[in-house]
C-alpha cells in the first residue's frame, strides 16, 4: 500500500496533476482510491489531493489512510498539515521557502507550474515509466516549460524511488465515482431519460446523463428547479419509462411534495439524496448523513416508503438497479441515501468488477402493462389479492385511468366515499411495504461470533470494512442497506452474538441507530458521531473506535 | 371499430362535479372535439391538469390523465413528451395554477418550445378555495384577500410566454365551443409549445366577469400578428383579442422520436469509462 499527499492552492491544478497520477495509475492496473479535500472558496483556498494505492493484484480499494508515504506541498500549512501523518519525516517536498522540508528535497517551481514538478517527484517515487507520464503531461499542458518542470520532478523523486517500483499488471482499470456508479446502474436498469437541476454533490449525475444518453436514443435535460425535476420523473414514470432523481438536501426539502404525490398516485419514483452537511445551505461541499429522519418521514401525511444506503461504490451500481426494480413492483418511493463522501469519491478498480455489479441484478418491471390490449375492465387501484395492482402506460388500449393526488377510488376518480376507501385503499397503500423482497438488508464483514458489531453504511463502509478484516476475531462489522421496511428480525439474528454494538454514523443526533433502534434491544448501544464535514482516516477512525469502547485493547494492525 | 371518433370517446363517464354554468364545461368540451376531430386515439393522449375547479378537468377525460400536484402540469408534461414523443400531450389548468403558483414554469416550457399544449382556463378568480384575488384579477378586485381592492397589477399571460420565446399563442372563450376546438386544433398540429389562454368564467365566486362581459369584451382576430410591434399592439388595444395571435416555427427534434441505436449496453458503459 502506498498513500501520497498533494497540497497547494486552489487555482493551481493540483487536481489535474491527481487526476493524470490517477489515470496512469489506472493504466498499470492497480487498484486506488483518490481522496480531495474541497476547498468552497474557487480561488486562493487551500486544497489538496491524496492517492491511497493497493498492492499489487489486491482489488479492494483502500479507505483514507492516515499515514502517507510521500507528501508534496506549496507553503507552511501543507507542513503543518501533512509532516505528523508522514512515515518518515523526511519524505516532504517542496519550494525553498517552506519550512521543515530537507535540503535535498527543495526545489525553486513557479506557483503555475507546482503541480507539474510535483507530478514528477510522485512518478518518479513510484517508478512510473517516465515517457507514460510524459505523455499524459504534454496532452494537458504546453510542451517546453512543463516538460522541464516535470523532468526536474522525476530526478528529484528518482532519488527516493520506492522499493517496489510499479510496473504494468496488465489488468484493465476503470475510475468511477459514487455518482458515475449510479449512472451507470441506471442505464442498465434501462434508465434513458433524466432530469436535474444542478445541486452538489449531485450534479455529475445530470453532466454524464447529458454526455451518456444522447447515443442511446434518450436524453438528459436540465430543468428550472427541482420541484420541476421530481415532477417531470413522474411524468416520464407515468408515462411507462424508466427514470430517478437525484439532489442534496436543499433540492430534497423542494422535491418533498412530489414525493408524498407519487406515494398517492403510486406511480413509481426513485429518488436519490446525496446527502451534504445541513441545515439549510450549510456545508456543500462536506459530506453528513443527517437526511435520513427526514427521509423517513419526508411528506404529509401518511405513506409507505423504502429507504436505502449504499455502502459503497460498487454497491451504488447495484443497489440502484434493486430500487428501480423495487419501485415498479411496490408503486412508492424508493429512496437511496448517499453522502458526499461516497458520492464523489473516485476509485479505480479492475473493470471486471464493475461488470460483474452491473450485471448482478436483472430487469423487472412488477406488474406494468405495457402491451395493448388490457383485456376486461380495468381498475387501476384494485389490489390483485395480495400483489400489488397492475399498472397501465399510455398507448395501452382499455387501460386508460387518471393518476390523481386528490384521494380517490378504484378507478382513480376523485371525491370518491371516503370512509370507504380510506379502509380498504389507503391501508393497502399504507401497509405494501411492510416487509420487502430485498435480498441483503445488510451485509457483514467479520466474524458472526464476535462480542462487539461496528454498523454503519456510506462513507463509514470503507472504514468499518478495513477496520474489521484488521481484526476478525473481535469485531463485527454490519453495513446497514435497507432502513425502512427496518429489516428487524434479520438484524436480531446477525447481533444474537454481539454484547456491544457501535453505529458510526456522520450526524449529531445519532439517526441511524434511532432507525434500527428496535432492532437492538437489550445490547450495549454506543454511538460514534461526526458532524464536521470530514471523512474519517483509517486511524482516526479506529482510535474513535477504541475510545468509545473505552480501554479495549486490541492487536490492531493498521 | 369505426374509425371515426367523436367527442363522446374522449369521456370517461365521470359526471361533472363543476357548478352548473362554470367555463370549464367548454374547455373539456372542447379539447374532448378537437383530439376526435384530429382522430387522434384517446389511449393515444394524456390529459394533464394542476389544482382547482378546473384540475378536475382530467378526472372526465377518456384518454389516460394525471391530476398533479399544484402548479406543476408543465413540468408533468416536460416527463410525459420528452420521453413518449408519439403521444398527444395536454396540460390544462386554471390561471391560479399556471400564472400563480406555477408561473416559472410556463416562462421554461416556452423557451424549451416543450411540444404540449397548454390550456389555461383563466377565470381571474381562486374558484376551489371560495373567490380569493388570483394572479389575473383586474386592479381594484374586491375579494376576501383584497377587501380593499386589488393592488397588484394583473398578470399578462400572452406577453410574458411571448417574451419567453413561446412560438404559439392563442386565445378564446368556453362561452364560444367551436372556436375554442379550432384553436385547439391549431395548438395541437403546432409543432411547438403552445399557448391558449381560455376565458372560462366563474359564474359563482366572479359575478363581474361572466358570459356578457366577456362576449361585450372579446374581439376576434383572424390571422397571427406578423410582427412583434403587430402582436404587442394587438394585445395593448384589446386584451381579450381571441383568435391565434402569434405563431412561429423554431427547432424541435430534441422532442422527437430518437432512433435508438441497438447496442449492447455493457459494452456500450464500457466506452464512456475505461
Amino acid at each position: 500500500m502506498k498513500s501520497i499527499a498533494l497540497f497547494g492552492l486552489t487555482g493551481q491544478g493540483i487536481e489535474t496533476a491527481g487526476e493524470i497520477l490517477s489515470k496512469v495509475i489506472e493504466s498499470l492496473g492497480y487498484t486506488h482510491r483518490n481522496w480531495r479535500d474541497f476547498s468552497t472558496i474557487i480561488r486562493g483556498g487551500n486544497t489538496s489531493f491524496e492517492i491511497y494505492i493497493a498492492d499489487r493484484f489486491e482489488t479492494e480499494p483502500p479507505p483514507r489512510i492516515e499515514e502517507i508515504d510521500l507528501a508534496i506541498v506549496w507553503t507552511d500549512e501543507g507542513v503543518d498539515r501533512y509532516l505528523s501523518r508522514l512515515k518518515d519525516t523526511s519524505m516532504i517536498f517542496g519550494p525553498e521557502n517552506v519550512k521543515s522540508i530537507p535540503s535535498e528535497h527543495q526545489g525553486n517551481p513557479p506557483k503555475l507550474g507546482f503541480n507539474v514538478w510535483s507530478l514528477g517527484i510522485i512518478c518518479g517515487h513510484l517508478g512510473i515509466p517516465y515517457q507514460l507520464v510524459l505523455t499524459e503531461v504534454e496532452m494537458k499542458f504546453k510542451k517546453g516549460k512543463n516538460t522541464d518542470l516535470f523532468e526536474a520532478g522525476y530526478q528529484l523523486g528518482l532519488t527516493v524511488l520506492s522499493e517496489n517500483p510499479m510496473t504494468d499488471l496488465e489488468i484493465e482499470n476503470a475510475t468511477i465515482s459514487g455518482n458515475d456508479a449510479l449512472c451507470l446502474g441506471a442505464i442498465a436498469g434501462d434508465v434513458r431519460y433524466y432530469y436535474g437541476y444542478p445541486i452538489t454533490p449531485a450534479s455529475e449525475i445530470l453532466e454524464n446523463f447529458s454526455k451518456w444518453l444522447p447515443p442511446l436514443g434518450g436524453g438528459a435535460f436540465q430543468v428550472e428547479d427541482e420541484i420541476a425535476a421530481i415532477h417531470a420523473a413522474l411524468g416520464c414514470s407515468y408515462a411507462g419509462k424508466r427514470t430517478f432523481v437525484a439532489t442534496s438536501g436543499p433540492g430534497l426539502a423542494l422535491m418533498t411534495e412530489g414525493l408524498g404525490y407519487a406515494a398517492a398516485t403510486e406511480i413509481p419514483l426513485v429518488l436519490v439524496d446525496n446527502q451534504r452537511g445541513g441545515p439549510s445551505t450549510g456545508m456543500p461541499t462536506k459530506t453528513e448523513q443527517s437526511d435520513l429522519l427526514h427521509l423517513m418521514n419526508a411528506g404529509h401525511g401518511e405513506f409507505a416508503r423504502i429507504l436505502l444506503t449504499p455502502t459503497s461504490v460498487l454497491d451504488c451500481i447495484v443497489t440502484i438497479q434493486e430500487a428501480l426494480n423495487l419501485s415498479e413492483y411496490y408503486q412508492c418511493p424508493v429512496i437511496l441515501a448517499l453522502d458526499l463522501d461516497l458520492a464523489l469519491r473516485k476509485i479505480s478498480i479492475p473493470w471486471e468488477k464493475i461488470e460483474s455489479a452491473i450485471s448482478f441484478v436483472k430487469i423487472d418491471r412488477g406488474p406494468t402493462i405495457l402491451e395493448s390490449p388490457f383485456e376486461g375492465t380495468y381498475k387501476r387501484f384494485e389490489a390483485v389479492g395480495s400483489s400489488p395492482p397492475f399498472r397501465t402506460v399510455p398507448g395501452v388500449k382499455g387501460g386508460a385511468y387518471v393518476a390523481s393526488g386528490d384521494e380517490h377510488d378504484e378507478r382513480g376518480l376523485m371525491e370518491p366515499d371516503f370512509k370507504k376507501v380510506r379502509s380498504t385503499l389507503h391501508i393497502r397503500r399504507l401497509n405494501k411495504a411492510n416487509s420487502i423482497r430485498f435480498n441483503r438488508p445488510f451485509s457483514t464483514i467479520g466474524d458472526k461470533e464476535a462480542p462487539i458489531t461496528i454498523i454503519g453504511t456510506g462513507a463509514m463502509g470503507e472504514l468499518i470494512e478495513h477496520f474489521v478484516k484488521n481484526n476478525p476475531d473481535v469485531y463485527q462489522g454490519l453495513l446497514i442497506r435497507q432502513l425502512a421496511p427496518l429489516p428487524k428480525e434479520e438484524l436480531t439474528i446477525a447481533l444474537k452474538n454481539s454484547k456491544r454494538i457501535v453505529v458510526a454514523e456522520y450526524n449529531a443526533k445519532a439517526q441511524i441507530r434511532s432507525i434500527l433502534e428496535p432492532g437492538l434491544k437489550d445490547k450495549e448501544v454506543l454511538s460514534l458521531l461526526r458532524f464536521d464535514g470530514e471523512h474519517y482516516t483509517d486511524k482516526e477512525f479506529s482510535e474513535e473506535i477504541l475510545t468509545i469502547l473505552n480501554g479495549v485493547t486490541s492487536n490492531l494492525t493498521n | 371499430m369505426s374509425a371515426t371518433l367523436t367527442a363522446k370517446d374522449f369521456s370517461n363517464g365521470n359526471t361533472p362535479t363543476w357548478c352548473p354554468g362554470c367555463g370549464d364545461f367548454g374547455v373539456l368540451r372542447g379539447i374532448q372535439s378537437a383530439l376526435a376531430n384530429l382522430n387522434i386515439r384517446p389511449e393515444n393522449s394524456v390529459l394533464v391538469s394542476g389544482i382547482g375547479c378546473s384540475g378536475k378537468i382530467s378526472h372526465y377525460y377518456g384518454g389516460y390523465s394525471i391530476h398533479t400536484t399544484h402548479g406543476r402540469t408543465l413540468p408533468t408534461a416536460l416527463g410525459i413528451k420528452s420521453s413518449r414523443p408519439e403521444l398527444t400531450v395536454i396540460a390544462a389548468g386554471g390561471d391560479g395554477d399556471g400564472y400563480g403558483i406555477g408561473v416559472g414554469h410556463l416562462v421554461h416550457a416556452a423557451r424549451r418550445n416543450l411540444p404540449v399544449t397548454y390550456i389555461v382556463m383563466d377565470n381571474s378568480v381562486y374558484g376551489n378555495t371560495k373567490g380569493q384575488t388570483s394572479p389575473t384579477s383586474p386592479l381594484g378586485y374586491e375579494s376576501s384577500t383584497s377587501p380593499e381592492g386589488n393592488l397588484d397589477q394583473p398578470i399578462n399571460p400572452l406577453l410574458l410566454a411571448w417574451s419567453s420565446g413561446a412560438t404559439f399563442i392563442g386565445q378564446g372563450f368556453s362561452g364560444d365551443i367551436k372556436h375554442l376546438e379550432d384553436l385547439i386544433i391549431r395548438g395541437i398540429q403546432h409543432d411547438g409549445f403552445s399557448l391558449i389562454n381560455v376565458f372560462s368564467p366563474c359564474v359563482v365566486f366572479n359575478k363581474a366577469q361572466g358570459y356578457d362581459f366577456y362576449r361585450e369584451k372579446i374581439t376576434y382576430q383572424a390571422l397571427p400578428a406578423e410582427t412583434s410591434p403587430e402582436f404587442i399592439s394587438l394585445l395593448s388595444e384589446n386584451p381579450f383579442t381571441a383568435g391565434v395571435l402569434w405563431q412561429n416555427k423554431k427547432d424541435i427534434t430534441r422532442y422527437q422520436q430518437q432512433n435508438v441505436v441497438d447496442m449492447d449496453v455493457l459494452s456500450y458503459l464500457k466506452t464512456r469509462i475505461v
